[in-house]
């Protein structure tokens, strides 16, 4: 005879029967449902965690990212032919020497952030940041993680990528990028409060996230950029998405300036990668992508990111679009500028060098997507560290896969 | 350590994180999903109760209050819908027999290691219940809801809930010791 404890733990078992874990499999409709009736619930859409991630996240240096090495997405430049503008090679000679900077940021219409970052032993990318929000938050970057510290529920979500800062680097490839823009304008001005002489450089271009546009301000005398702003459309019209209005460069930071406390007792957790609906609309074309028919999700992952780096390395065009989706709206030239590299440029891809396991597994509305780090090699002989998202999908009743593009920025080996 | 993490979950949806949504959905669906499948007559409801409760739970985003667990919420949300969808279909069944469908039958892994007699008969006996003991049994076992709050949410006493369960259980004994002598 059982008792009442053993009866209680069969209803337990005989309970957690009835879906076990891995065959639990709700209708897809209802998380997308949920999310479309949580945005209709919402009186304001923009949610805190974006407000505090977006400046950096989105901003003209993060989406400028694909310039560096073989970065498969990011940025759409309109030309390649540079027009004449502002003297950026005297800006370029300027910031050679600084390998930090510290900026006051204003992100969305309320939020001030405290930025500070340097720049990594290239002085090409971005290494560690820390942002310090007026509303509490704090973002910091360090040894390739980035953590966002929430004041007001007393948690980290970490993110396992650089995903804030600059990329390239506020620097020299970041401002050769910024000329090729097609509508580049300059206009000189003077500072009536200060008397200072300014310059001010305008531009737009389309990033796989849709268009943006920016200005900087360079200061005359030393060439230094001293102010920036950037909008999410191509006119520069309403309020700009994020500001620099006050930037001050260093040749070495400041002690303690990227240093953070956290209270004790926040809770730290994995940030969940999500994609933008936009993008995630382009994942789900049957022409594209590679059958993932037979093959387990990491092999298949591994599959399709030997095939797309091989084509960049290749110059095969076709193959970048066929397997990269979110790369069909550029030029072939612009593919060529930005992800293939001329024959003689150091960042032509040279070698994979690696290809890891997934590190990171999550699910959208398309179906389940894998996070894999990629190490690469370029003609210059340095070696770059990525890790890239793989979204697989179901149609047709088959299973095949594209390459979404990378998460997070890229890290020079050291 | 999961009841701070909701909170903070809630937090984030009520400020429109799509993010927090997710984590909501994705670590209370399978538990909500058991308790809706023990508490339904017919399991093909289950996938459509779960999307019930949790779009209506995205409706109040922005305004929802959280007293206790996210999952004692969830889950009694699941027990309110898995109760409406049975008296309709008891409506239905009185109205037209015949058209209704057989209950689905499923096994898995877990259900396999008990003998096949057992797990049908825990499953008949608690099919058997009374609705409001069942209720008790389904989510003080499956969602470790202490008595006192089954009956907060109930609005009842926890006397009453405690007996409701003490009742279902020795039912469910006796069926599964039924089945193991039969055995």
């Amino acid at each position: 005879m059982r008792d009442i404890r053993e009866t209680e733990e069969m209803v337990k078992r005989h309970l957690r029967g009835l879906y076990p874990a891995e065959d639990a499999n709700p209708k897809d409709r209802t998380l997308a449902d949920a999310l479309a009736a949580m945005r209709q619930a919402m009186p304001q859409p923009e949610p805190l965690s974006r407000e505090i991630g977006r400046g950096l996240a989105k901003s003209t240096s993060a989406r400028l990212a694909a310039g560096v090495a073989a970065v498969l997405l990011i940025v759409a430049i309109a030309a390649r032919v540079s027009r004449p503008v502002w003297a950026l090679e005297k800006t370029i000679a300027a910031l050679q020497k600084y390998r930090g900077c510290n900026m006051t940021l204003l992100i969305g219409p309320n939020v001030l952030y405290d930025f500070w970052a340097k720049a990594e032993p290239s002085g090409e990318l971005s290494g560690d940041v820390t942002l310090r929000g007026t509303n509490g938050s704090v973002i910091w970057v360090k040894d390739n993680k980035t953590y966002y510290f929430d004041h007001g529920s007393n948690t980290v979500e970490v993110d396992d990528a650089k995903t804030a800062g600059f990329q390239p680097w506020l620097g020299p490839e970041l401002f050769r990028l910024i000329a090729k823009a097609e509508d580049a304008g300059t206009a000189y001005a003077k500072d009536p409060a200060s008397g200072r002489e300014l310059v001010l450089m305008t531009g737009s271009m389309l990033t796989v996230a849709g268009h943006i546009s920016w200005s900087v301000e360079f200061d005359r005398e030393t060439k230094l950029p001293v102010a920036l702003k950037e909008w999410e459309n191509p006119r520069r019209s309403g309020a700009p998405a994020v500001s620099a209005v006050r930037i001050t460069y260093y040749q070495e930071l400041p002690k303690d300036a990227l240093k953070v406390d956290v209270p004790s007792g926040a809770i730290y957790r994995q940030k969940p990668v999500v994609l933008p609906d936009g993008n995630l609309e382009r994942m789900n074309n049957p022409d594209q992508g590679m059958s993932a028919e037979g093959m387990t999700r990491a092999e298949a992952a591994r599959r399709i990111l030997e095939q797309a780096h091989q084509a960049i390395m290749a110059g095969d065009l076709a193959s970048i679009r066929r397997l990269c989706p979110l790369t069909m709206p550029w030029s072939d030239e612009m593919l060529r500028a930005f992800l293939v590299h001329d024959e003689e440029d150091g960042k032509r891809l040279a070698q994979i060098t690696e290809i890891g396991g997934i590190v990171r597994e999550g699910y959208n509305r398309v179906g389940p997507f894998v996070v894999v780090p990629v190490r690469l090699k370029t003609r210059d002989g340095k070696l770059w560290d990525q890790k890239h998202i793989v979204q697989f999908r179901l149609i047709g009743g088959r299973e095949s896969c594209v390459v979404y593009g990378p998460y997070g920025m890229t890290s020079e080996v050291k | 350590m999961w009841m701070i993490e909701d909170r903070a979950l809630v937090w984030r949806f009520n400020r429109g994180d799509s993010g927090a949504m997710r984590r909501i959905y994705e670590k209370h669906r399978i538990s909500l999903m058991r308790v809706a499948a023990a508490l339904l007559r017919d399991r093909s409801f289950v996938e459509d109760v779960i999307h019930d409760v949790f779009v209506s739970f995205a409706q109040t985003a922005g305004r929802f209050q959280l007293s206790g667990s996210l999952k004692a919420y969830l889950s009694v949300c699941v027990a309110n819908r898995a109760r409406d969808v049975n008296r309709s279909q008891s409506q239905r069944e009185t109205q037209c027999a015949d058209e209704l469908d057989p209950p689905t039958e499923r096994p898995d892994p877990e259900t396999q290691t008990m003998s096949q007699e057992m797990s049908a008969a825990i499953d008949n006996a608690l099919a058997g219940l009374p609705e409001e003991q069942r209720e008790v049994v389904v989510l003080h076992l499956q969602c470790e809801l202490p008595f006192r709050r089954i009956a907060e949410l109930r609005g009842v006493s926890v006397n009453t809930a405690t007996s409701r369960y003490r009742y279902g259980v020795e039912k469910l004994r006796t069926a599964v010791n039924g089945s193991y002598q039969h055995a």
